[in-house]
């Protein structure tokens, strides 16, 4: 598992993945509360968004995970 | 009938008797010896004005409890002076601050505020940097050179600052006004844990009392049957099978108590503690985690996009920002997964030994637990409720015993996390609140227990009685925790006399050290060394630190702890000068031996 990350050349070692998909988890966290507060949007909108956060949380661990594979 | 039970208002209100308390208390501890402590810690050099000041501060907080007309300021003062009693004593008594760990600390902020840094691979500690670096920041604007000042009075400043959430987690947590700020004095009475002092954990407790206070006073619980009450085993088990739904987990079931721009402006502050706490301390960032969730579950949390945020948050450290800490040591962090039985052993039974007036002391931390978690349980069963929240709250913390041994203190931390929310249930028990819709299992007790007068005594008798053998618990390890100014100037003069790369030598870490020279100065301590130093020091004396320092509070642990004989330092003296160290300064209580070339 490790010689294959390695072997992908994404630099996971870097954190720059873990990183932006950190920051982009918050954006749309920050996102959605907002939508919902303050903006009379339909369901479906936020249905959508939460689909991308729930899409970004899953790419995160995937990468948190490679990491600690590739550094332990 | 005219009432002769307790009535303070004739000796001048509640306020006055609080104050003779101080005045007592104030002669007790300006009089006590510091020299003359005991084995049995800081009980040994107090006399009893301290009790008789300690009682009546109880005494008057329990009359005004109970008052027809509650007076919150009155009963928030009366907080106030118990606080200052309970966690003020030691700071006033020990000459110097406590604890060893407190002065590594102020060392790893002089490290920063030297170098503008942390210092890698040094310290596991070092990976969760961000109160070291408040502390560097508060030290330069104080305009002061170290840390030093803060550590003294650390504790009783902390304990103070944690009041301000503790009264908001007691207002909105949905039992009685009495019975929360009973539940505030029962934290404070129960809290001998002393994570208080200097130190990240100290911070973080704060960080985490004011997350959980601001969301329960965000949210409250959508009721669950409209116009009925939830009693018997059947609806209670159907009620309890919703816990899981959906619509709970989306936080659904909770509604927001103030209008938009406040209930965002409390988001955002949730998200900076979070963040804080993330980059400050290992244990806290999971403890939030768990509470978030039991707010989630227990309908007292309405954005489930808060927990999401603290579980990548903390992450995110563990896997950027922590790097040093795990790399080739992951089994660290997932060795004692799973192992409960193996981490309440080391927590617990590796911890009732040594000497009988140290197995006193740990027979009676475990006795003064026990008595607070006992009586939380009949509150449960005694309070009426909309919710469950304070129940789950009490509850999580003990799941971090499942994932980590925490060096065998998870036991403790998970206590000290439950204790606010053990605190109220216990309150609970004398003062239960009477409305809500899922009723009490315990309606009734004996017409005699009901009346104010007899609940104002056993308040009194039961408080009192904690307060106590907090006093003497809490101060247990004061014997070989807290140092004399000798073993202070003893540390100065190694520091003012080692060189870059020198090593300094001691039997165990019980010396107010490692506060200087954090990287250039390396450290043996001998009973971390693997062998019982009372008959063995060759790997001391194999080590060769050039510097041996051995002091009045090594010998206590030696006695204290691992139950050695009295006189045991001496022979590690005539050990000493045999292999050739010499004695190059010494006080009454510390004294320095120099390697000879």
């Amino acid at each position: 598992m490790r010689k294959f990350l390695l072997s992908t050349g994404l630099r996971l070692d870097s954190g720059v993945p873990v990183l932006t998909i950190f920051i982009s988890i918050c954006v749309l966290l920050i996102a959605r509360i907002w939508i919902d507060n303050f903006l009379d949007v339909n369901r479906r909108a936020t249905r959508l968004l939460d689909g991308f956060v729930v899409g970004l949380i899953v790419l995160f661990f995937l990468f948190v995970g490679a990491r600690f594979v590739t550094l332990a | 009938m005219r009432k002769v039970a307790l009535n303070t208002d004739r000796l001048g209100g509640s306020l006055s008797v609080g104050i003779f308390g101080i005045i007592s208390w104030l002669t007790a501890v300006t009089n006590a010896n510091f020299g003359a402590m005991g084995a049995l810690g800081l009980i040994t050099v107090l006399r009893w004005p301290y009790y008789l000041g300690l009682v009546l501060v109880v005494v008057a907080f329990s009359y005004e409890l109970l008052r027809n007309v509650l007076r919150p300021w009155r009963l928030t003062v009366l907080i106030a002076m118990l606080v200052l009693i309970l966690f003020g004593t030691s700071s006033i008594v020990a000459p110097t601050p406590s604890l060893s760990d407190s002065y590594l600390h102020a060392g790893f902020i002089q490290y920063i505020l030297q170098h503008g840094h942390v210092l890698s691979n040094f310290d596991a500690r070092f990976s969760w940097p961000g109160s070291f670096a408040l502390g560097a920041l508060l030290v330069t604007f104080v305009g002061q050179t170290t840390a030093w000042d803060f550590l003294r009075w650390f504790p009783l400043v902390i304990e103070l600052l944690y009041l301000a959430p503790l009264l908001a987690i007691a207002r909105w947590s949905g039992v009685s006004r009495r019975a929360g700020f009973l539940g505030i004095a029962f934290f404070y009475t129960g809290n001998w844990i002393y994570q208080d002092y200097f130190s990240p954990q100290g911070l973080n407790f704060l960080f985490f009392l004011v997350l959980v206070a601001t969301a329960l006073s965000l949210w409250r619980p959508v009721m669950r049957v409209a116009g009925g009450r939830v009693a018997g085993l059947s609806n209670r088990w159907r009620i309890t099978l919703q816990t899981a739904s959906h619509r709970r987990l989306e936080g659904l079931d909770s509604i927001p108590r103030w209008d938009r721009s406040l209930t965002m402006t409390g988001i955002g502050l949730i998200a900076i503690l979070i963040a804080a706490s993330a980059i400050s301390h290992q244990l806290t960032p999971y403890a939030m985690i768990l509470a978030l969730t039991m707010l989630l579950i227990g309908r007292r949390l309405g954005r489930p996009e808060i927990l999401v945020f603290a579980v990548v948050a903390t992450v995110l450290w563990l896997s950027l920002g922590a790097t040093n800490y795990w790399i080739g040591h992951l089994s660290n962090i997932f060795g004692s997964f799973g192992n409960v039985g193996s981490t309440i052993g080391q927590n617990v039974s590796n911890r009732v030994t040594g000497n009988s007036s140290h197995i006193i002391v740990v027979d009676a931390r475990i006795g003064l637990t026990a008595i607070i978690f006992l009586l939380a349980g009949i509150g449960v069963l005694r309070r009426a409720t909309d919710d469950r929240a304070i129940e789950l709250l009490a509850g999580a913390p003990f799941v971090l015993l499942f994932v980590q041994s925490y060096g065998g203190e998870g036991l403790l931390r998970a206590a000290l996390f439950s204790l606010p929310f053990t605190g109220l249930l216990a309150a609970s028990a004398f003062l239960p609140r009477t409305s809500g819709t899922i009723v009490p299992w315990i309606h009734h007790l004996p017409a005699f227990a009901m009346r104010p007068g007899v609940i104002r005594w056993t308040v009194a008798v039961t408080l009192s009685v904690c307060a106590v053998a907090m006093t003497m618990v809490r101060g247990g390890n004061d014997a070989y925790e807290s140092y004399s100014t000798g073993e202070l100037a003893a540390v100065n003069y190694v520091y003012a006399h080692v060189h870059n790369n020198g090593t300094i030598g001691m039997l165990a870490p019980y010396l107010p050290i490692f506060q200087n020279d954090v990287g250039n100065v390396s450290y043996f301590i001998a009973s971390a060394a693997g062998s019982t130093i009372k008959y063995d020091i060759t790997q001391l004396l194999s080590a060769r630190p050039d510097y041996v320092i051995l002091s009045q509070s090594q010998n206590a642990w030696g006695q204290i702890v691992q139950g050695y004989p009295a006189g045991w330092e001496s022979q590690i003296k005539t050990a000493l000068l045999k292999n050739f160290y010499k004695v190059v300064a010494s006080w009454p209580t510390a004294a320095v031996y120099l390697a000879e070339a």
